[in-house]
């Protein structure tokens, strides 16, 4: 054998050494990683005009006490038009609890919301050719969850809640040839699907007896027995089994009678007037997890984008409310959140860190995880490919980083 | 002779004239029906509401429910888990137009047949036919309202 041959089949075996734990003939992803750290990821995209000024730089003082610490207090000509909210659920800020990431950029491709949002499920930047009515052409999240996660889990185990409709939808999965709808998640508008509209036509389905369910399963498989082409993946969007679709109803179900209480709509006892769009996503994002207590779910916030519309009158006068920061509620929603969920709502593990949220904004991640280095190796990340996509360097986790007008 | 000739004449030159036959042709009445293999494609969000709604109303879906409905639809990941409720919701509406129950022994097939042309376009086999006649014969659960949401939430519905 010649030295340089040599020499490069022992750099490839090396590398090979090092890739092995990754990513495995098998398909497994990181399995020399280890036993799980948590079993529950919630991944908070915090989206629309978040700026570093007013965040992590806190130029007006801490306008998010309740997720940042320091800052100082919030500039008198803007707080006087600021709307009253209950306090912190938690005792400390929320960066108390993790690590902030601050500063982190967003380096190639448009910067519109659906591209944010694609980046930050996918792992990968978008160029121009993003088309708003097709899935990601890269894998989600979800897939690769799904995909190689050991066990395999169903949909029930993978969320994506999205706080409105347009291209948001197409997100649960991408085209990508090895994976695609067979690992996408359930996906679910909340606020579109639960609303008096929604009610008017989906509200009052009609019920049959146990004998008649068992006769209309006997005819549909009798029916798609004859027919050659299947409704399921794909074409169906991300279809769940018979067993897993009625529980699926019988959500939808419970979720309409909730939705007419108005103890549910203010369940965090706020007001409904301090309840904005952002806020029942989360509230109904918490039911999918009280129910269905699934390892992955993904859930945004967009009310932010209101700068659009209010900036330069926040900006000029700073009397005004500062409607850019609808975190105020969603912030409490957030915090609380993760409370009752690390607390209550899983009571199967006593691990303050069984619930990990991981929250994408335009100028930070936040993790509520203590150390870089189980960051790296934790399963957070085993389900999560792309957190470590190309590198382990907190650099190269950059692209992550989301920036949202 | 002479004055019987031109007689024998008149008589074979009127003989000899007659009418034309008119034929007119026509297509006699066939059944055009679509072969369930044709069917490759699936239903947008908006057909298939549409004609879920036109199977069961008998008229055609105003604007707003066609929005509503819509809207619905987009806000749940899995087709087959909304398209079930809408069918569900269709059914539980008293303006909705069920036959009633078949006769076990009368007009089963007529009813069937009904049932395949307008929810599959197309007429059912011997097979088939049989099928549902002995279904409906043998299965007290299998009703009308029964076989409408079965069928409506078959493959084969959600495709022409």
């Amino acid at each position: 054998m010649h030295r340089r041959s040599f020499l490069k089949k022992s750099a490839l075996a090396t590398a090979g050494l090092f890739a092995a734990p990754y990513l495995l003939p098998s398909g497994r992803l990181f399995a020399a990683s280890g036993l799980r750290k948590v079993n529950h990821v919630v991944f908070c995209l915090y989206a629309g005009g978040v700026r570093n000024l007013e965040s992590v730089h806190m130029n007006d003082g801490n306008l998010m006490p309740a997720m940042f610490s320091g800052g100082g207090s919030i500039s008198p000509d803007i707080i006087g038009g600021m709307e009253a909210l209950p306090s912190s659920p938690l005792g400390l800020p929320l960066q108390s609890y993790g690590t902030l990431f601050k500063e982190f950029r967003y380096r190639f491709g448009p910067t519109g919301h659906y591209n944010g949002h694609t980046v930050a499920v996918t792992g990968n930047y978008v160029d121009v050719d993003l088309n708003l009515r097709e899935h990601p052409r890269n894998p989600t999240i979800f897939e690769y969850y799904r995909k190689h996660n050991s066990p395999q889990q169903t949909a029930m185990n993978c969320w994506w809640v999205a706080n409105t409709l347009g291209p948001y939808p197409a997100l649960n999965y991408s085209t990508n040839n090895d994976y695609g709808a067979a690992y996408g998640a359930n996906f679910i508008a909340p606020t579109a699907l639960i609303s008096p509209q929604g009610f008017d036509v989906l509200g009052n389905p009609r019920t049959f007896s146990s004998n008649e369910e068992a006769a209309i399963t006997n005819m549909r498989d009798f029916t798609n027995g004859i027919f050659n082409h299947t409704y399921s993946d794909g074409s169906a969007g991300v279809t769940n089994n018979h067993a897993d679709a009625v529980l699926l109803q019988q959500f939808i179900t419970d979720l309409y009678t909730k939705a007419q209480s108005s103890a549910f709509l203010n369940s965090w006892g706020v007001g409904q007037n301090i309840m904005n769009n952002d806020m029942y996503n989360i509230l109904f994002a918490n039911e999918i997890i009280k129910t269905f207590k699934p390892e992955l779910l993904v859930v945004n916030m967009q009310d932010v984008d209101v700068c659009h519309f209010q900036y330069t009158e926040y900006a000029t006068i700073f009397a005004k409310p500062i409607t850019p920061w609808l975190s105020f509620g969603t912030r409490f929603n957030l915090l609380r959140e993760w409370r009752t969920t690390r607390f209550s709502l899983l009571p199967r593990s006593t691990d303050e860190t069984s619930i990990r949220i991981h929250l994408l904004m335009r100028s930070a991640v936040l993790l509520p995880i203590t150390q870089l280095r189980p960051i790296l190796i934790s399963p957070a990340i085993r389900i999560c490919k792309w957190l470590v996509k190309s590198s382990a360097s907190l650099s190269d986790r950059q692209m992550l980083w989301c920036k949202i007008r | 002779m002479k004055k019987i000739l031109p007689l024998l004449l008149c008589i074979a030159f009127f003989a000899s004239c007659t009418t034309d036959k008119k034929y007119e042709y026509e297509v006699n009445p066939v059944n055009v029906s679509q072969n369930d293999g044709d069917k490759t494609t699936a239903k947008t969000t908006t057909e298939f509401i549409s004609i879920a709604y036109s199977d069961l109303y008998g008229t055609s879906i105003s604007q707003t429910k066609l929005v509503n409905l819509s809207v619905a639809y987009a806000s749940f990941g899995d087709l087959k888990v909304i398209e079930e409720r809408i069918v569900r919701n269709f059914l539980n509406d008293p303006v909705v137009i069920i036959p009633a129950q078949p006769s076990v022994n009368g007009d089963t097939s007529a009813f069937v047949k009904n049932c395949y042309r307008k929810f599959f376009n197309r007429d059912p086999n011997e097979f088939e036919t049989y099928h549902w006649k002995e279904l409906i014969r043998t299965n007290s659960s299998v009703t009308p309202a029964t076989i409408y949401f079965a069928m409506m939430t078959s493959d084969e519905y959600r495709f022409y």
